[in-house]
């Protein structure tokens, strides 16, 4: 039975697997640090770790953000490393069959696996290594 | 005999905080604008023009564009660090300069392999200081031969 950790941020809704739900920090403060990719944000100071926080905005297609303190962090284990995608509001976490889960069928170029439709809201299903993958990318 | 780094400077830029090696300053000067002549630059190897030091002028380098940052001070109220090198003094602008700590209070943190390849060419090392990531400012990267070659 499939499972996942549901959040908004800025108006997006955003689905991820749980098992790659690494922890959910609150209050945690993101920097600036120069010359970043793009799509990175910032950087989280997470346990002496340095944490690449994601651009959610521009990553899905919207306009590049200011950077802002997000209420949540949200960590998520990719095959680069662990990464922090920002979060307004945490929406709990959800079994697969309580919602419609639909497949996307270009999954590589958006960064998006497929919809989970919960309770009114579509929640995009995003793919953490695709993500990774593209703005390693970027940073070469 | 060469002195041992024991003290580290804070300075921010552009919203930004790095450190420099305590060793490299030779003076802080602050409130710079009548200092500074800005009509002699060589942008091509980050020069914004020459600062007046102890009677003799000396290359100012302003690393906010290269660095891609915006500086939050007028030029009026920006400080300098008068650094020394192997090619002489040269001014380093920044917005201010906020602390001077043993180099104990900074904790080495690894950049993440992510992004390491995106800013290698403008710093290779980031500390914590103060629960905050900082920038460990080489100045050799901004000032002198090394810091042509990019």
């Amino acid at each position: 039975m499939s499972r996942f950790g549901l959040f908004r941020d800025s108006g997006v809704a955003y689905a991820i697997p749980l098992q790659r739900l690494f922890k959910v920090l609150s209050g945690e403060c993101c920097y600036l640090l120069p010359k970043l990719p793009p799509t990175v944000a910032g950087v989280v100071v997470w346990e002496e770790q340095l944490i690449p926080q994601l651009d959610l905005a521009r990553l899905l297609g919207g306009s590049p953000e200011v950077i802002k303190q997000a209420d949540y962090l949200v960590l998520v284990a990719s095959e680069c490393g662990i990464l922090a995608l920002p979060a307004n509001k945490t929406c709990g976490i959800v079994a697969e069959q309580a919602g419609e889960l639909v497949l996307a069928t270009d999954k590589k170029a958006s960064g998006v696996d497929g919809e989970f439709h919960f309770q009114g809201t579509v929640f995009k299903i995003l793919d953490i290594d695709s993500l990774a993958i593209d703005f390693t990318q970027e940073s070469w | 005999m060469g002195q041992a780094v024991t003290r580290k400077l804070v300075f921010r830029l552009g919203g930004v905080a790095f450190s420099l090696d305590l060793s490299f300053v030779v003076e802080i000067c602050e409130q710079v604008a009548d200092l500074l002549d800005l009509t002699c630059p060589d942008l091509t190897v980050g020069i914004v023009g020459a600062l007046t030091f102890r009677n003799t002028r000396v290359p100012a380098i302003d690393p906010a564009a290269r660095l891609g940052l915006s500086p939050a001070t007028a030029s009026s109220g920006r400080t300098a660090l008068i650094l020394t090198s192997s090619e002489g003094n040269w001014a380093l602008l920044v917005d201010r300069v906020e602390n001077i700590s043993p180099v104990e209070k900074f904790q080495s943190l690894e950049l993440p392999s992510l992004f390491r390849g995106a800013v290698s060419e403008h710093y290779s090392q980031v500390e914590l200081f103060c629960s905050e990531p900082i920038i460990c400012f080489e100045p050799e990267r901004f000032y002198g031969i090394s810091g042509l070659i990019t």
